[in-house]
């Protein structure tokens, strides 16, 4: 027997006011479990459940490498442009990947150290984002207060406007603040970190709370009956609870930060300061792309790590998927 | 369902309230020291900012009843500073003058007028080279200046904005051919070396600098020479009058009263002094905006554009995000580590770059993508398509390049929320004879807009206003034929009303692309609002915000 | 309640104290820099300010900041130690984009965040200097080591603002193997065209995805168009726009031609470079600046000559001039000017600039170095003859849509005529409507 549309959205809505919220996390849930066995499959059978599948997941791999390619294929070749580069370079060389690091590089390009400011910047503007969202999101999740709907949405509009568009903005309160303390004014990477810190909150407390929404309330309720007080609640329940879904905002945000070059190219102005994106931003405008070859060595050694970081880290990045960054 | 938290363990008076107090007092103490550098630096909005910011954080941490507040305070005081506060910025720039010619303070622009020379054409004069003496016990100065006869004068000088000294040359005469020059000492003063010329020059700026001789001035050029002119200064500043007076033509400018002279000096014979500074109009940027022939001729060409570009790049990417997401969640499927890591290069590598590579790739006549397709040309027999500058495939191209940059978050994100919602509900309706189609359409699909819609409208909200792609990748172009005003077939409001703003008559106006930004912002909050209520229906359909 | 709000009122206290005591040594700094502008009398000559800290005056001494691209800058860094040596003070040399200086300086200059110095390009003089963001500059009577062209191109309602280093234009490179002697009339060149087999015959940029008003000028120029009005006494006449005379027209027709001919293809900037490196272009209309990358990446056999002459009109470029400009909101213009006259402008410096980038120099002396290479010779008298692109703020309005309508051309979506109209109309909207 069919169930009728109108059965399904009563269980949709039983289910996400009963299963969803009261029961536990699916993945919580499933971490506990052994890992089953499933009995093998006859061909026929393998492509109609998961051999479609790998077909487009395929060609979307395709369809994302692709352009990719081009880049890793012209970091090893000895031709130094852009449009004769062809996917196997006709002269393989490293001479790109040497030059980028060597040590005695023109102290105008020192590509290592911006790689390093990069790393840094993004790390700990990341890493606090998520603490700042997490906060926030804790407290839409878990308090009752007036204006919480209206604020949460005020969050999500606020985000909207532009930041980049404002720069001037941010320059002179950059400047007024390293009037007072020098040390995170303009030209700072601290400085930097601090403005990257104004888009914490917005869309990521909306995802961290859709997450929490779905950690069961009773187990606050229990901690609490143990004396535990919100900020212990918080650091010890709800935060190990959400690290799987805080780790998706940290990819996310970090992969943001890192390609960020607009407020930053506004931001910093020594040469020792730049963050990587904002030094091969400018090597691309005033080369015309004539050294491609090493722009391309810097965007495999930039991008390289954070794919092979996720590649690495995904157990604890893909069970966040399955924990979901969402409620269910 | 949830009860407010015991009130009790917040208020305790355990280690956390020292803690927390001790925490306040720094941050007090460093904001009443920033107070005081600040009322320094005359930075008034700055000082207000500050002061409100300690307070409410002071409130917020200090007063009982703001439980939920402490935790969103800190995330609250970096979106204040770093977005609310520019945007209150780019209104206060909307409503002022701030263009090229219009850029510096009222000070400025009069310190600018006040320190014009005028120097008669005819009287280019000579040059001489300076030295600069000191006498230690008293720490005064002279000026010798020699020229390439051995002419010198050797006296004090004073500053351009003094009235002229009488006797100020102390000496004057000639050098012999084979005297030692310069003499280290003269008339019982010092040579400084250059050294000490320049630490000198740290507390008065030479140029300000001129020596009165009985010919006239000798104006200082730099620290290591001068030159006899006939300069003086061509403008007076009368501050109870507020009017500049013009010493060489005669006449008097006062400030400007209209909306198009506001902010800069005009004279009794019209000519307006350019620059002027930054002076509040009032609305009439906005007013141009909405007036403005040049932008309504484009306007809604370029709407369309910008919102079908901004659904559709939002509706693909979540499209293809969405099913991959959908393939790769099969309990049976192997390799997932691999595509994923394969799906999320596109997003870790700068936009900026992998825009340049599109670029290549799609060139008509050289790039990749026209290579590859070559044969399906021959066969079809039609042109080559021009990617990037036939309208329309400059359209097609600029989805496709956002597609490939915007997918993987969508794909991080449908991952997420598809695994977040539970089996059972899914399960239950299989059992109960629904097609896994329409357990799809009916239960799972629903559950995850209400959990994506909200980011799909801040994608959207992006895409709106994603100034970059379109620059990096055509520029708005191709450009629209034939239009009285330069506009491209692929521009959106922001490229569209900013190369206006930024190619209008004369360089950069400011002030009107902040009223062009803050109408922008309008547009898509009121489109973003609107569509909150619809996720609202959602979410009452299907679970509470 | 009271209890605790008295305990936090002493714990500020306390702490302000100590804020305040250890932030004592950066007011004293800075009480340093603020006294001397306020101290404008002539005693401020003969008694130092009265600054807090007795620091001797080599270490008080604010460093010069000069603001450069990567080409100019690792130039400037070389002389800085020659002049910290003999004055004391450091040179801050910092990387700004090209591109992005002139926004830079006149964002940041009157935040008091700008540099001393910063280099630039000509067509800036007018829009810097109505906003009050350089400084004019006195040569001291050494204007003769520059070229005419070079210190006109930087001068602003009479006075000179900038020194100029370079001063350069396009001129016509061809393949030797392609094409054994230099045309020097259009006809002569077309009659190259027929006698080889090229993928394309003429590389201009400005076509494919890419407006480009720069690279067509010479044809716009050819027959008398002109873009404002010059009148050597009062400058740009921005009333008085030339794109739509029949002289343009005329101009605009023998690239039209050109294109209809199949001489010219729909190229951009790096279509037409790669094509003529690749060995498959026989002519690139482009400037020295791209000297450096066919002598590094290219194993074509190339030369350089002038433009071609149509029906006996010369094809004037676009006269390019870049300058070390001083800023107008720096500390100190006397010692910035003092580093241009006796660092910058020397043989040596001028002959370094020349050699991180072959531009053509704006620098006599170094003119006559390099003009024993018949390369050099070549772009220098290609400049001769063009003319400086206009300095008026106006320009900002030209760009675009001159780029704009020579694309659609290029792309045969329009003839010359409606080219010509196009261009005037809108350049003359956008002004006044501006």
């Amino acid at each position: 027997m069919a169930a009728s549309d109108k059965q399904l959205e009563g269980r949709v809505e039983t289910a996400a006011k009963t299963g969803g919220r009261r029961g536990l996390p699916f993945a919580w849930r499933r971490a506990k479990q052994p890992k089953p066995k499933y009995p093998p499959q006859t061909p026929k059978m393998w492509l109609k459940t998961v051999g479609w599948r790998h077909l487009i997941a395929i060609i979307a791999a395709i369809f994302a490498i692709y352009p990719v390619l081009y880049i890793v294929s012209s970091s090893l070749s000895a031709q130094d442009n852009l449009s004769g580069a062809s996917l196997i370079p006709k002269e393989f060389s490293l001479d790109s990947y040497r030059e980028f690091f060597d040590p005695a590089r023109p102290n105008i390009t020192p590509f290592t150290t911006w790689l390093r400011n990069s790393w840094i910047v993004s790390l700990v503007a990341a890493s606090l984002n998520v603490v700042l969202a997490a906060m926030a999101a804790y407290a839409f999740s878990r308090f009752r207060f007036k204006g919480r709907r209206t604020g949460l949405l005020a969050l999500l509009l606020v985000q909207i406007f532009p930041q980049f568009l404002a720069f001037v903005a941010i320059l002179l309160i950059m400047i007024n603040i390293g009037n007072v303390f020098p040390a995170i004014g303009l030209d700072t990477l601290a400085g930097l970190t601090l403005v990257y810190l104004g888009g914490a909150i917005g869309f990521n407390t909306f995802l961290i709370k859709g997450f929490m929404d779905s950690v069961p309330e009773s187990l606050d309720e229990s901690a609490r009956v143990d004396g535990a007080g919100v900020g212990t609640i918080f650091w010890k329940i709800i935060l190990p609870l959400a690290r799987p879904a805080l780790a998706v905002i940290f990819v996310i945000s970090f992969i943001n930060l890192f390609g960020e070059f607009l407020l930053a190219r506004t931001l910093l102005s020594s040469t020792n300061n730049f963050t990587l994106a904002v030094g091969l931003q400018l090597f691309t405008n005033a080369d015309y792309g004539a050294k491609w070859g090493l722009l391309s060595a810097s965007v495999v050694v930039a991008a390289g790590p954070i794919v092979l970081t996720f590649l690495i880290a995904q157990k604890a990045i893909v069970s966040g998927l399955t924990g979901g960054a969402v409620k269910g | 369902m949830t009860s407010e938290p015991n009130r009790r363990t917040l208020n305790q008076w355990g280690g956390a309230f020292w803690f927390r107090l001790f925490a306040i007092a720094v941050l007090d103490a460093l904001a009443v020291y920033a107070v005081l550098v600040l009322i320094g630096t005359g930075a008034t909005l700055m000082l207000v900012s500050l002061i409100v910011g300690t307070v409410f954080i002071n409130w917020v941490y200090l007063w009982p009843r703001t439980m939920a507040l402490r935790w969103i305070t800190p995330g609250l005081i970096f979106m204040s500073v770093f977005v609310v506060i520019p945007i209150f910025y780019t209104v206060y720039v909307s409503l002022t003058n701030q263009r090229t010619g219009n850029l510096t303070s009222k000070e400025q622009t009069i310190a600018f007028w006040e320190a014009k020379t005028y120097v008669d054409p005819d009287a280019e004069g000579q040059l001489f080279d300076l030295f600069v003496y000191t006498d230690d016990a008293t720490g005064d100065f002279r000026f010798l200046l020699a020229n390439d006869d051995g002419a010198y004068f050797f006296g004090e000088p004073r500053l351009r904005t003094e009235p002229p000294v009488e006797g100020a040359i102390e000496d004057q005469g000639t050098f012999a051919e084979g005297e030692e020059f310069p003499p280290p000492e003269f008339n019982g003063f010092r040579l400084m070396s250059k050294r000490e010329v320049f630490g000198l020059a740290n507390n008065v700026d030479f140029k300000d600098l001129v020596i009165d001789t009985p010919d006239g001035e000798i104006v200082i050029l730099g620290l290591s020479q001068g030159r006899v002119v006939l300069a003086s200064k061509r403008y007076v500043y009368d501050a109870a009058a507020d009017t500049l007076t013009d010493t060489v033509e005669h006449r008097v400018c006062s400030p400007g009263e209209d909306t198009a002279t506001k902010g800069n000096f005009i004279c009794d014979d019209g000519e307006v002094l350019i620059p002027g500074w930054v002076a509040f109009i009032g609305g009439s940027n906005y007013t141009r905006v909405a007036t403005n022939p040049l932008i309504r001729e484009a306007f809604f060409r370029v709407f369309l554009w910008n919102v079908v570009f901004a659904f559709f790049s939002v509706l693909l990417t979540f499209a293809l995000g969405l099913t991959l997401a959908i393939v790769l969640h099969h309990y049976r499927m192997k390799g997932l580590r691999f595509y994923r890591s394969l799906f999320i290069i596109p997003y870790a590598i700068p936009a900026f770059l992998s825009i340049l590579v599109w670029r290549g790739l799609l060139n008509p006549a050289f790039g990749v993508i026209n290579a590859t397709l070559a044969p399906l040309y021959d066969l079809v027999g039609m042109d080559p398509i021009r990617w990037l500058s036939d309208p329309t495939w400059a359209k097609v191209a600029i989805l496709l390049v956002n597609l490939w940059l915007g997918f993987p978050y969508m794909f991080l994100l449908a991952t997420g929320a598809l695994q977040s919602i539970p089996h059972d509900i899914q399960e239950a309706a299989r059992t109960d004879g629904a097609s896994g189609m329409r357990v799809f359409w009916k239960i799972t699909f629903p559950l995850l807009m209400v959990a994506l819609a909200p980011l799909l409208i801040g994608s959207f909200a992006f895409n709106f206003n994603n100034f970059n792609l379109i620059y990096l990748l055509t520029a708005g172009g191709p450009p629209v034929l034939g239009a009285s005003v330069p506009v491209g077939h692929t521009d959106i409001l922001i490229s569209f009303t900013f190369n206006l703003a930024s190619a209008s008559g004369r360089g950069n106006n400011f002030g009107l692309a902040a009223a062009i930004t803050m109408f922008i912002f309008l547009i898509v909050l009121v489109i973003s609002a609107f569509s909150f209520r619809f996720t609202k229906r959602l979410e009452e359909i299907y679970g509470s915000l | 309640m009271r209890s605790r709000f008295i305990t936090l009122v002493g714990l500020v206290l306390v702490l302000a104290l100590v804020a305040a005591a250890c932030g004592s040594s950066d007011t004293g700094e800075e009480s340093t820099t603020t006294t001397e502008a306020t101290t404008t009398t002539t005693e401020a000559v003969t008694t130092t300010t009265a600054a807090p800290t007795t620091t001797t005056e080599a270490e008080a001494l604010p460093p010069l900041v000069v603001w450069a691209d990567e080409k100019r800058a690792p130039v400037v860094e070389a002389i800085a130690p020659a002049f910290t040596e003999a004055t004391g003070v450091e040179v801050q040399v910092t990387l700004v984009d090209f591109g992005d200086m002139k926004d830079e300086v006149t964002t940041k200059g009157p935040a008091g965040e700008g540099p001393d110095i910063f280099i630039g390009a000509h067509d800036w003089v007018g829009e810097l200097a109505d906003n009050g963001a350089v400084a004019p500059i006195d040569l001291g009577g050494r204007e003769s080591e520059f070229t005419e062209t070079g210190l006109d191109a930087l001068k602003w309602g009479g006075q000179q603002y900038g020194l100029p280093y370079v001063t350069e234009a396009v001129a016509l490179y061809y393949n030797t193997d392609l094409v054994p002697e230099a045309p020097a009339t259009m006809a002569e060149l077309t009659a190259a065209c027929d006698a080889t087999t090229v993928d394309n015959c003429l590389g201009v940029p400005g076509g494919n995805d890419a407006g480009d008003a720069y690279h067509h000028y010479p044809f716009l120029s050819v027959h008398g168009g002109y873009i404002f009005g010059f009148d050597p006494a009062t400058g740009f006449d921005v009333e008085d726009i030339g794109l739509g005379t029949d002289e343009a027209i005329a101009g605009i027709q023998v690239l039209e031609d050109l294109v209809t001919n199949g001489y010219v293809a729909s190229t951009n900037y790096d279509d037409a470079k790669n094509l003529f490196m690749g060995g498959t272009e026989a002519f690139w209309l482009t400037g020295p600046w791209e000297l450096g990358s066919l002598a590094d990446q290219s194993d074509v056999n190339w030369s350089v000559t002038t433009l071609p002459t149509v029906d006996g009109d010369t094809m004037r470029p676009f006269v390019g001039v870049q300058g070390f400009y001083l800023s107008a909101f720096s500390e100190n213009t006397a010692v910035a000017e003092e580093f241009l006259l006796n660092y910058v402008a020397t043989p040596d410096t001028m002959m370094a600039l020349f050699e991180a980038d072959p531009r053509g120099s704006a620098y006599l002396d170094t003119i006559d170095a390099i003009s024993d290479d018949p390369i050099n010779a070549t772009f220098a008298l290609s400049a001769s003859t063009g003319q400086f692109m206009p300095n008026v703020p106006e320009m900002g309005a030209v760009w675009g849509p001159v780029g704009d309508n020579f694309l659609a051309l290029r792309n045969g979506d329009i003839d010359s005529a409606t080219a010509a109209a196009n261009m005037a109309e809108q350049v003359a909207t956008v002004i006044a409507e501006g």
